[in-house]
């Protein structure tokens, strides 16, 4: 989703999100992964202490701070699909790039 | 698909019998040839769907170089009508006001000569690509003056030129425009990004003029055989991104609330008139003046370095022929009506006497860019009557593409397509090899066939086709 060629120093953010269901919690995981890459130069590579309910999210992500060659534009509705399904979730989400 | 009606020479229709949701046919121009590429992906399909739209009407329309979009075919054309036919940000697109400049420059190929390579690496060094905050106008505050004011905003602040705006689509101002109605992440995206190409498919291209196609509109235009044009290729950057995104998901959570059922949850909308569609259309306008003075800035940025090459006579007779937005949704009045026509990958093409056209190309119709693949080559048209019968005043966008970026990487490599270009003596300026390989010339449609069918159909006709000598990728 992101690619850099810089190595960047080591750097973390604290995420807080919610929305009206599970997918559309999903887009907005991505969304705020694209913002802070788009803004602040952030390349995420580990997402840790996950709190996922229904319709809210926090998570600390750690990745570099660096600068991005490729950032996707948006993350869309289209075809947007999350459910589960032998105990394990399966989702498809559409990407604009 | 196989129940396609063969309206005509180059319109076919999937009558709106054919789905229970459809409002109006589906119609596309297109040849035998294109059509057989169209079929290849879900374009018109999604073409179907968007006929369900609310308050859609006459038909949903798609130009030859359509293909498969998130939600909404790129290529495709809908009006609804107003007050209470819906607007749908599906049906702009992410990419806002994403459209094309053409500046002419006082000289020839030869005349350039060798300054040629060097002049595509100080554009590429002038004009910044790729992602992120990389621009040199960080505007602060000032931005909510360019969302508001579009390109007129920067010529008050000194950057670039008042007669650029002149000839700019609607003057480089969407009327409507609210800065309040773009979000603080919207802002936050953009507030870096003005001036800057981008990525994607968007390019700053050096090019030749190598046929004349209508001597007299080319000669209004101020196009001339040998001369060299520069095109630019860019759109509303992260800001556009994030206020489709924003507004997407607005009328995603009150489509209930409307009545209102998809086919496709993308297509998510609202009555224009609704608090959700008034808000949309502000913030949309606000986007699209942020692309119009993006493209403005790039302009600035390009004239600055034809000077530090060419010497400042050289940047001071380039001249701006017009700049062309191709994914917007504008309010106009089509045989009695008020309609909101949404445009996403298709571009305005209005036929001569239309007042929305400079007066200096009032006998002529609106010059309209058509950029082919990278590689191959870009028409300038000029809108005909047709267009307002049969397309809402619109025709094609570009070349349309015929196969996705993964395919496209994966049948030629960055470094073996720079010099496949350079050998066909195109000097390439690229940030990454993968970018390059993604827009190879062979994952597009034939241009040359996407225009000649947009001239047969009456939506407009060609004027010049110009072929690359330089590029410069986002």
């Amino acid at each position: 989703m992101i690619e850099t060629d810089e190595p960047g120093r080591p750097a973390q953010h604290a995420v807080v999100l919610a929305a009206p269901d599970l997918s559309l919690l999903l887009v907005a995981w991505l969304d705020e992964l694209i913002y802070l890459t788009e803004v602040e130069d952030f390349i995420p590579r580990r997402a840790e202490r996950v709190d996922v309910a229904s319709t809210t999210l926090s998570a600390t992500v750690t990745g570099r701070r660096a600068r991005p060659l490729h950032v996707v534009k948006a993350v869309t509705l289209h075809d947007l699909e999350l459910a589960a399904k032998g105990g394990a979730w399966r989702g498809r989400v559409v990407l604009d790039v | 698909m196989s129940e396609l009606l063969r309206i005509d020479d180059t319109l076919w229709e999937l009558p709106a019998s054919q789905r229970a949701d459809m409002r109006v046919p589906a119609r596309v121009f297109a040849d035998e040839v294109l059509l057989e590429a169209i079929l290849a992906d879900r374009a018109l399909e999604q073409l179907q769907n968007v006929a369900t739209l609310p308050g859609i009407v006459d038909a949903a329309i798609a130009m030859p170089d359509i293909h498969q979009g998130y939600g909404f075919p790129v290529g495709g054309v809908a009006a609804t009508e107003l007050p209470d036919g819906v607007v749908s940000p599906g049906g702009v697109g992410y990419d806002i006001n994403c459209g094309v400049r053409l500046l002419t420059l006082p000289l020839s190929v030869s005349e350039l000569g060798p300054g040629r390579d060097r002049l595509v690496h100080e554009i590429s060094r002038s004009v910044p690509a790729g992602t992120g905050r990389r621009g040199p106008l960080l505007l602060g505050a000032d931005l909510d003056d360019v969302l508001r004011e579009g390109p007129a905003a920067l010529v008050a602040r000194g950057i670039g030129r008042a007669d650029d705006v002149d000839f700019t689509e609607s003057r480089g101002r969407l009327l409507g425009a609210d800065p309040a109605a773009v979000s603080a992440r919207a802002h936050d995206r953009g507030a870096g990004q003005l001036g800057t190409l981008g990525s994607g498919n968007h390019f700053v291209e050096l090019q030749r003029v190598e046929q004349v196609l209508d001597v007299p509109a080319a000669a209004v235009f101020g196009l001339a055989e040998g001369q060299v044009t520069i095109l630019i290729h860019s759109g509303s950057r992260g800001l556009g991104h994030q206020v489709c995104s924003d507004h997407v998901h607005v009328m995603d959570s009150v489509r209930s609330r409307y009545g209102i059922e998809l086919a496709d949850r993308q297509l998510a909308c609202a009555p224009a008139s609704s608090p959700e569609g008034r808000a949309y259309l502000a913030a949309m306008a606000a986007a699209a003046n942020f692309a119009f003075a993006n493209r403005h800035a790039i302009a600035a940025a390009v004239r600055r370095a034809i000077e530090r090459i060419l010497g400042p006579a050289t940047a001071e007779g380039t001249r701006q022929v017009y700049d062309v937005a191709h994914n917007v949704a504008e309010i106009e009045r089509h045989a009695g009506r008020d309609l909101l026509v949404h445009r996403k990958g298709a571009t305005r093409a209005f036929p001569a006497g239309s007042e929305e056209i400079p007066s200096d190309y009032r006998e002529i119709g609106q010059p309209v860019f058509i950029p082919g693949s990278m590689g191959t080559a870009s028409y300038v048209l000029a809108g005909l009557p047709g267009s307002m019968e049969r397309s809402f005043g619109t025709t094609c966008h570009g070349a349309g593409r015929a196969m996705s970026r993964t395919r496209a990487r994966s049948r030629i490599g960055g470094a073996e397509l720079r010099r496949e270009l350079e050998a066909r003596g195109i000097a390439v300026r690229c940030a990454t090899n993968r970018g390059l390989a993604e827009e190879a010339p062979f994952a597009y449609k034939n241009v040359d066939r996407v225009v000649e069918v947009v001239e047969r159909a009456g939506l407009a006709r060609r004027v010049a086709r110009l072929v690359p000598i330089g590029v410069v990728k986002g």
